[in-house]
């Protein structure tokens, strides 16, 4: 084998590692991407859509993450600059990686999308987030999401939904209209 | 795969890191008050909202320490029990918090301070004289004032929240004096007479009486002047106040008004010191006198005292029954609305309903195999128990492990035209054992609920085994407030007993008699605010 063709192997190698990392990226991310409305969604749909971003991470808009922290009877947020990953819807990320700060929270719920119409977000999760709070930690899941979603443009209020259909609540908590987003400022 | 794994560990470092520094404790150094010690403004360390001190501290207050695998063990107050340890930042620590739950004292965030106190649960005429007990050692303080004449004990490291039951002469004056300090005022021509007790520390405190103390004088008047505290800062005042004059006096309540020297920008700050205890704070500014006298004929208001605590004026309002308040100003004069709650009278033939939290799909909080729509059931059945022996007609939002919807169960209490709704509930917070205690909500700034919480919390904190966080609006924690609460129409509380996820807490609420311990605890509570006690 000549050199120009082992190089040209080598290339490929690399190029294939590549592809597969970033798709193995996004599977480790766990975030969902394309939030398309569950109703309209298609068997090809369902697939996982693996794109190659081109942007690098500095080029794509960090989001800030957040971690709550009690501080005396005050509930706190202390926050992180990160970059989601390619491919991925950021705000759906964003809100992804507070629930896995929450211990109340299973692991297997997740964010299915975030649309905004009209400066409301809807936040839609999977239905393993319906899983039972007491009132601090129901606070903490909901002014945590509503702080997470100040951070976007236009996002004024967020109605929260489980698989499409709105919620009652998520066991205390009116959340039968949209909530007005909590500044990042004020926690 | 070895290339990998380390790009999946350096992906995962970060994270692992940050999760470390979630759990890791943070240690804010406090100043730390046990009774009437001088606060120490070392050795003390909050945690989340838990006090921590170190092992030197606490031999300084001559308690017995001693370690005992993870824990300390600690005799004190004729007491045996053990606390948790914490080694952080290089130090050892024990719990503060825990120590005080066992010794049945009062702890309490006062800002950066952490104060202990004596709870001082039976003050009483016997025959050997006054007697009155405290949970932990406090330490008495006499004095003697004349014109007329007055007999002054102070207690300071005591809590006195004066019980329902006191029987003692119409002539002795109980309550709160400060913060730090409570006080019994004989205000009798015989005080004089009496000799000086002891001064030293004691969980227990007899004064001899005379004979003639005990007997009404012909006419109780004048002045008791409180003694500013040598250790408050003064900071001077930019109004003065008059005296509180009653403007309206009818059967359904009291206002009272208080006129300023100057323009008021906002309302005084007014909390519940008991159901029938009220302090009102108004900032930079004092009484022109210094009292504590009878309201004469309010038909509501037996006594009001006025005192400062260096910075504020404070007036303390006793009132003949739990009233709901509300307070506004227009001009220089400050309003203080007192309202006999629109529910009234004995329990008999009152509709009450109890909703026992979640149940069916949604078991709310859970921690060690123990669900809160269980404890819940329970609670409110022991509720049910005992309030139909009072003649009351309950009404259960749920009998069963069901899911009625939230607004279901706030249609309830509005259907039936409910006296009261209470809705049961335990707590849980992201972090294992990071707190501890119980409270009672009320929505937004609701003036019944409010007297509600504090009627019901009041009695609950005396039996729960659990430490008292109080009340608070569900403002505080969400801003539309809890659904139960927010749909309801008639007076209506959500209580929180404890952290599910606590093991303290957890082991209070799981033993075999709690459930009925409370009940009595909401039962009587409900009694008081409707002024059936």
């Amino acid at each position: 084998m000549g050199t120009k063709n082992r190089n040209a192997l080598a290339l490929g190698i690399i190029a294939i590692g590549t592809v597969s990392l970033a798709g193995l990226g996004i599977y480790a991310s766990n975030s969902k991407a394309n939030p398309a409305p569950k109703t309209e969604q298609t068997a090809s749909q369902n697939k996982p859509d693996i794109k190659v971003d081109v942007q690098s991470d500095d080029e794509r808009d960090q989001t800030t993450t957040i971690t709550p922290e009690f501080v005396g009877d005050d509930l706190k947020f202390n926050k992180e600059k990160k970059t989601p990953p390619a491919g991925v819807e950021p705000m759906a990320w964003t809100v992804d990686q507070y629930l896995r700060t929450l211990n109340a929270v299973p692991k297997e719920a997740h964010v299915l999308s975030c649309t905004v119409d009209n400066s409301i977000a809807t936040v839609d999760f999977s239905k393993e987030i319906e899983a039972g709070y007491g009132s601090t930690d129901e606070q903490t899941l909901v002014n945590g999401v509503l702080t997470v979603m100040s951070q976007f443009n236009g996002v004024q209020a967020v109605k929260f939904t489980v698989e499409g259909k709105a919620i009652e609540t998520f066991g205390n908590i009116d959340l039968t209209e949209p909530q007005r987003v909590l500044k990042m400022s004020d926690n | 795969m070895t290339s990998v794994m380390k790009r999946w560990i350096a992906c995962l470092a970060p994270w692992m890191v940050l999760a470390s520094a979630a759990t890791a404790a943070k240690l804010e150094p406090v100043s730390v008050q046990l009774t009437y010690n001088t606060p120490s403004a070392t050795e003390a360390y909050r945690v989340g909202d838990q006090c921590y001190i170190t092992p030197k501290l606490a031999k300084e207050w001559d308690w017995n320490v001693s370690i005992l695998g993870q824990e300390m063990q600690i005799a004190t107050e004729g007491r045996l029990f053990r606390v948790p340890t914490l080694r952080e930042e290089g130090k050892f620590l024990m719990s503060l918090t825990e120590a005080a739950r066992y010794l049945g004292a009062i702890a309490e965030w006062d800002g950066n301070t952490y104060r202990v106190l004596g709870r001082i649960r039976n003050v009483e005429i016997t025959s050997a004289g006054l007697q009155v007990d405290s949970t932990i050692k406090i330490k008495p303080r006499f004095f003697r004032l004349a014109s007329p004449d007055r007999y002054i004990i102070d207690f300071l490291g005591g809590r006195m929240d004066v019980p329902d039951d006191l029987e003692i002469p119409a002539w002795w004056r109980v309550g709160q004096y400060d913060p730090n300090t409570a006080r019994i005022v004989l205000e009798h021509p015989a005080a004089v007479a009496i000799p000086a007790g002891k001064v030293e520390q004691t969980r227990q405190f007899i004064l001899p009486l005379p004979a003639i103390a005990r007997t009404a004088p012909d006419k109780v008047t004048g002045i008791i002047t409180p003694v500013v505290d040598a250790n408050v800062k003064v900071v001077p005042p930019s109004m003065t106040l008059a005296l509180p004059e009653v403007a309206n006096d009818h059967n359904g309540g009291t206002l009272l008004t208080i006129k300023a020297s100057t323009k008021l920008e906002q309302p005084p700050a007014i909390q519940y010191i008991s159901p029938t205890q009220l302090q009102v704070s108004m900032p930079k500014a004092a009484f022109k006198e210094m009292v504590s006298q009878n309201m004469g004929d309010s038909r509501w208001v037996n006594s009001f005292s006025t005192s400062t605590d260096g910075a504020n004026a404070i007036l303390t309002i006793q009132t003949k029954r739990a009233l709901a308040f509300s307070a506004s100003t227009n001009g220089n004069l400050i309003n203080i609305r007192l309202t006999v709650p629109s529910s009234s009278g004995t329990l008999n033939g009152k509709v009450i309903v109890i909703d026992p939290g979640h149940g069916g799909k949604d078991g709310g909080a859970h921690s060690n195999g123990v669900s809160e729509k269980n404890l819940t059931l329970k609670i409110s059945q022991e509720v049910r128990d005992i309030l139909s022996g009072t003649g009351a007609s309950v009404i259960m939002t749920r009998d069963t492990d069901v899911y009625p919807s939230l607004t279901a169960r706030a249609q309830i209490a509005n259907d039936s035209k409910a006296a009261v709704f209470v809705s049961i509930h335990i707590n849980s917070i992201n972090k294992d054992n990071s707190r501890s205690g119980g409270m009672t909500f009320y929505h937004m700034q609701d003036p019944e609920d409010r007297l509600l919480a504090e009627c019901i919390q009041s009695e609950i904190a005396k039996v729960s085994g659990i430490p008292d966080l109080g009340t608070w609006s569900d403002r505080r924690i969400y801003q539309s407030g809890f659904s139960v609460l927010r749909n309801s129409t008639v007076p209506s509380v959500l209580i929180e007993m404890g952290f599910i996820n606590h093991k303290n807490d957890r082991a209070q609420m799981t033993q075999k008699d709690f459930a009925n311990r409370v009940a009595k605890a909401i039962v009587k509570g409900i009694q008081i605010f409707l002024g059936e006690q």
